[in-house]
């Protein structure tokens, strides 16, 4: 007998008729005037699925100006890398090597620079336009380290005007790159900021998401409740509750869960120490007004204001009645714990 | 005689050399060439060439043909040489070879190549259709740059829209072209619009002075100065430097200035502030206009030029008004008479009137859409959808299959030009569902589409039938014949015949089950395996849920399956992979792979996983040439993470290429606990490859005790991909089934035996199969057949000894 599949995809990218939503992101992107786009989020909220998801539209598309090219920046470590990495993008997009009549032979030896330039010059003589979507934008800063040269030329190519649409994806730590090398060049991430943010998910796509559940009414209100439509824990509670039907004990095992803990460490830590220091102090006391919360934190309610604004839009917390709380169930619990340990492990 | 001799060792020997030089080369030897020496070194020419030699040799194709010795092979010559023409670009010629093997039906007594053929010939023929393309666009664009050009000629002799009548019709066709033509003809549209805008403003400005001024001069003969004053202030305000208007101004002011008093004029300001107010400003003019006429009235004149504008402003709403109604319907009447173009002038002059008209903006669309569909039909005329199926598989207008099944699943996927609008499911005759295509959030009909549905079967031969419909209703249908059979036990003679064996069964098997416990105890039998993996299916206990758990999930979702040692996970990941192996019937193929990571040093990660993967998968030739993995060569530069990418996306290809069904290669990967010793740019490199695009092909199942979590890179953790699974002790019914099961029919177990089991060994599976193996000994020495509680104690200790750590704490009246 067949085994029953189950719908629901924890950990990979999805594409196509497994994504879910991003209308309005992806239209900005696509259709926006702006040709440097950098899309901020916390880990696991969907950024390579939203790269994969716009290649994915692209080609399917007929009226599309843009050939895209996606581009993973993770393990490069240094401007070889960076080649290497961009070398193996091309080949594995057999779409793109074909739109643009491009060899590997023709890049094999290049910087990443002279690569970039070649694929951009070799697009528009095809006559498209490079939709650059690069993900695991971070890397640049151990580029950045390593080398003080790469990165200036790769963004004189980024901002080629309407030859390349770039769109980067990263964490927030990514803003730091500025912070590092060459004052005299321009900001790397200039044209790039403010950052479009990749938000949780809207509750009606992610009913629609969990509808391939056929899971009860009562049972979508609490999955979509305790996730806040955070897409990844939406996808693993569903795959979960997929399996056990037994929804108590499915949100019981995900809290405990060593993998969402480790998830949670890791993603809190991409975060700059006021704005750890913002959701420890919602943690310890529960929801605060902001006047409240800059108090705690010992800064101005304009200096919190920003830092507000990003953690809300990431999905970090949350805004009801005009009192700040934190973003889902899960991750508070998880948050309250370390908290609380970090407290009773402090000298008395 | 003598004379003779010398003659005939002459011919003789002649004869000898002559063949060695002239003669043709075996067919063999040149098809052999060609397979395996031309074709993977891509020498496509040679290979033809030497293709051609065999063919005419002989030129009959075959199964199993005598070479040299015992050699045999099959000998495809027309489908190779179809192969070479196909890599030259030379499609046509490629597809006419690919029928004439097909036509010497040999081919198709190997599936394996057979269906290579038709995926390569499809290529051809897609390829092909891609050629025929391209000569149409270069017509296409030819036709646009002639239609841009008359434009410009109608644009220089003013005829602003006849030229844009001619780039809307070039806005059509360069739809279909690329989006540097579009940006041109779009650019070049806007600008006569501009020009023309420009000059019908000129130009309606240019009618009203010239009315005005002869309505102001004719009031002025009149003697009636006020209104003739606001007909030369009409003027002033469209060119406030008008010399006759001005003038006509001064004679009309100095009229009413001797007309009137300035009590009159007074009373005249009261009146025309009057109706101002009032909101009357058409009616205020006259007044205002008279007592306007003193230099030093300026109340008066302030409110004049106030009402004015309004009065203008009103007047030009209506004009503007009329203008838009008139275009809006003259657009209307062309679109009814199909002249798109036309139509299209019209509503883009109504949008730069009114740049928010929605019904104007909506119209246009619908215009240049309709010329754009006009264009594409006649160079690219609408062609039915196109439907292909996975499942059931088979070919022609009608696919015939049978099933035991009480349901059939047809799987496919549909495909159209112009976009598909929905599918329709007939079932013997009566439409059974339909399914809409259109993407409510986009608006748009999908070109490519999967298809899936089952249908409920009545015994006997069942009619179905799946329609696909594309945006201009044009159809495809593929019909299935499903012919249900009853299974065995659902036929009306089986239960009867069923409990008369049943009855006869019994007594033999009582028998039998006395002299199989007397053969097992002579023979010291004894199935239990600790320390190995369980590899054979019926000592595979307890994981049987996980196992339907993984098979569900592994579709999209890789896997790491952690737990302490020795508690079953190599054992596991066997089964999974003959499960996987058995899993047939289904839309998806999966392909397993093992990998041992034990001992493999960092450096040599990739290339080990690649050479378990070119071992175990049966690659063809041409694949292997392909690959950057060489077995046993010495390569300059180390097989890297780039090497192994684009090996594993070669044999992805070839999977595919194999089969209808999706494909998943799986990776099953112990001893991943090795990976917490590379360097993490090496994990990041392997979770790279799970991003690449063929990585949908891709699922990884690793197994380990764990995996370090200590993550300081600034990229995302290469672990993030997979979803976990913990390997956990049985439970207490799997860990049971694992005591008694084995020896089901051959031993007893007693219960008090079974129970210190499960207590003592935690249900570790290890654990218990230590303590079963042991105690079935001690119960053989005994000459029992009945494993007692007294044999687990007696045994107890050799358990712990063997292995202290693996035993829980047992408290002491546990084993009392």
């Amino acid at each position: 007998m067949a085994p029953v599949r189950n719908p629901f995809i924890a950990g990979s990218w999805v594409r196509g008729e497994n994504f879910f939503g991003r209308a309005d992101i992806l239209r900005d992107i696509l259709e926006g005037e702006s040709d440097s786009v950098w899309v901020a989020g916390a880990r696991r909220l969907g950024k390579t699925s939203l790269l994969k998801q716009l290649e994915h539209r692209v080609q399917q598309s007929a009226q599309t100006p843009f050939v895209p090219l996606y581009w993973d920046l993770q393990g490069s470590a240094d401007a070889r890398g960076l080649a290497d990495g961009l070398l193996g993008s091309v080949e594995d997009s057999e779409s793109f090597r074909r739109a643009t009549d491009i060899d590997i032979e023709d890049l094999e030896g290049l910087s990443v620079a002279e690569m970039l330039t070649t694929l951009v010059r070799r697009t528009v003589r095809s006559g498209w336009r490079l939709l650059l979507l690069v993900d695991e934008a971070e890397e640049f800063l151990a580029v950045a380290r390593t080398d003080t040269v790469v990165l200036p030329r790769l963004r004189r190519i980024f901002q080629k005007g309407p030859d390349v649409r770039t769109v980067l994806t990263a964490t927030k730590r990514l803003a730091r790159i500025d912070e590092i090398g060459d004052v005299d060049t321009s900001p790397f991430l200039q044209g790039f900021i403010p950052p479009l943010y990749l938000t949780p998910l809207q509750t009606e796509e992610a009913r629609a998401l969990l509808a391939r559940g056929q899971f009860s009414k009562d049972e979508t209100d609490v999955v979509l409740e305790r996730t806040a439509n955070h897409p990844f824990l939406v996808q693993l509670i569903a795959s979960r509750l997929f399996e056990s039907r037994d929804l108590g004990a499915t949100l019981d095992q995900v809290a405990a869960d060593e993998m969402v803990s480790n998830f949670f460490s890791v993603d809190f830590q991409t975060l700059d120490g006021d704005e750890r220091a913002l959701l420890e102090q919602m943690a310890r006391d529960g929801a605060h007004r902001r006047k409240e919360l800059a108090q705690a934190v010992r800064r101005s309610e304009e200096a919190i204001e920003p830092l507000l604004y990003g953690l809300r839009m990431m999905g970090y917390l949350t805004t009801e009645d005009g009192s700040y709380r934190i973003g889902n169930w899960f991750f508070e619990r998880w948050l309250r714990r370390v908290v609380t340990a970090s407290a009773s492990a402090r000298p008395t | 005689m003598r004379l003779r001799a010398p003659g005939l060792a002459l011919l003789a020997v002649l004869a000898l050399g002559a063949p060695a030089q002239a003669a043709p080369r075996d067919w063999y030897e040149s098809y052999l060439d060609a397979r395996n020496k031309h074709i993977p070194a891509k020498r496509w020419a040679e290979a033809l060439v030497a293709l051609q030699e065999a063919v005419k040799v002989k030129p009959d194709s075959g199964l199993d043909q005598r070479t040299y010795g015992m050699e045999f092979v099959d000998y495809f010559p027309y489908f190779y040489e179809g192969k070479c023409h196909l890599a030259l670009g030379e499609y046509d010629s490629a597809v006419r070879l690919f029928n004439i093997e097909e036509g010497k039906k040999q081919i198709q007594k190997r599936p394996d190549v057979f269906r290579e053929l038709r995926k390569l010939r499809a290529d051809a023929e897609t390829n092909q259709a891609g050629v025929d393309t391209a000569e149409k666009v270069k017509r296409l664009s030819e036709q646009v740059a002639r239609l841009e050009a008359d434009a410009s000629g109608l644009h220089k002799e003013g005829k602003y829209d006849e030229a844009l009548a001619k780039l809307a019709t070039a806005q059509g066709m360069a739809k279909v072209l690329d989006q540097a033509t579009q940006a041109r003809v779009a650019e070049r549209t806007q600008k006569i619009r501009d020009d023309k805008t420009r000059v019908d403003e000129a130009r309606t400005r240019a009618a009203r002075i010239e009315k005005a001024m002869a309505d102001g001069l004719k009031l002025l003969q009149d003697g009636n100065a006020g209104e003739a004053k606001l007909q030369f202030e009409a003027v002033l305000a469209q060119e406030p430097s008008h010399a006759a208007a001005l003038e006509g101004r001064q004679h009309a002011e100095a009229d009413i200035l001797a007309s009137t008093t300035r009590a009159t004029r007074d009373a005249l300001l009261r009146e025309g502030r009057m109706l101002y107010e009032a909101g009357k400003y058409e009616e205020a003019l006259r007044p205002l206009a008279e007592a306007a006429a003193d230099r030093d009235a300026t109340e008066a004149q302030d409110l004049l030029t106030k009402a004015r504008k309004y009065v203008e402003g009103i007047q030009k709403q209506k004009e503007q008004r009329a203008r838009v109604d008139g275009l809006m319907s003259e657009a209307e009447r062309y679109v009814e008479q199909r002249r798109y173009a036309d139509a299209s002038v019209q509503l883009g002059s109504v949008l730069a009137l009114e740049p928010d008209n929605a019904k104007a903006k909506e119209r246009l669309r619908v215009a240049l859409r309709l010329i754009g569909e006009e264009v594409l039909d006649r160079f690219f005329p609408n062609t039915p959808p196109v439907l292909s199926f996975f499942l059931p598989s088979g070919e022609g207008k009608v696919i015939q299959t049978s099933t035991e099944g009480q349901k059939i699943e047809v799987i496919g996927v549909a495909s159209d030009d112009r976009g598909l609008s929905r599918f329709q499911f007939v079932q013997d005759g009566r439409v059974v569902a339909e399914q809409d295509l259109l993407d409510p959030q986009t608006g748009e009909l999908p070109r490519n589409h999967p298809l899936r549905r089952t249908f409920d079967l009545a015994t006997g031969t069942n009619e179905i039938k799946v329609v696909a419909i594309d945006s201009l209703g044009a159809t495809q249908e593929q019909a299935f014949l499903v012919t249900r059979t009853l299974l065995l036990y659902q036929q009306r003679w089986f239960l009867p015949s069923a409990l008369a064996s049943s009855a006869a069964l019994i007594g033999l098997g009582y028998a039998a089950q006395r002299s199989r416990r007397r053969r097992a105890v002579r023979r010291r039998f004894n199935p239990y395996i600790a320390g190995a993996p369980v590899l054979e299916d019926d000592m595979f206990f307890g994981r049987q849920k996980l196992l339907a758990r993984i098979l569900s999930v592994l579709h999209h979702n890789s896997l790491m399956i952690t737990g302490e040692r020795r508690i079953g996970k190599t054992t596991l990941l066997h089964h999974l992979r003959k499960a996987l192996e058995r899993d047939e019937g289904t839309e998806y193929q999966f392909f397993p792979v093992s990998t041992d990571l034990q001992g493999v040093p960092e450096s040599g990660f990739f290339e080990a996983v690649m050479s378990d993967v070119a071992e175990q998968l049966p690659l063809p030739p041409e694949t292997r040439a392909d690959l950057h993995h060489r077995p046993g060569r010495e390569e300059p530069a180390p097989y890297d993470g780039r090497d192994f990418s684009h090996d594993l996306q070669r044999v992805v290809q070839d999977l595919i290429a194999r089969t209808p069904r999706k494909v998943k290669l799986v990776l099953l990967i112990d001893e991943v606990d090795v990976l917490n010793e590379y360097s993490e740019r090496v994990n990041q490199r392997l979770r790279s490859i799970f991003m690449k695009n063929f990585s949908e092909h891709l699922v990884a199942i690793m197994s380990g005790v764990g995996i370090k979590r200590i993550w300081k890179s600034e990229g995302s953790p290469w672990y993030n991909f997979f979803d976990e699974i913990e390997l956990t002790a049985f439970s207490r019914e799997e860990a049971e089934s694992l005591i008694r099961q084995p020896v089901d029919g051959v031993f007893r177990w007693s219960t008090e035996a079974v129970e210190a089991i499960l207590e003592y060994s935690a249900l570790k599976p290890y654990v218990i199969q230590k303590f079963c193996i042991h105690a079935v000994n001690q119960m053989l020495e005994a000459g029992r057949t009945t494993i007692t509680a007294a044999d687990v104690e007696a045994v107890r200790p050799t358990v712990l000894f063997e292995r202290p750590e693996e035993l829980p704490r047992v408290p002491e009246t546990a084993s009392a």
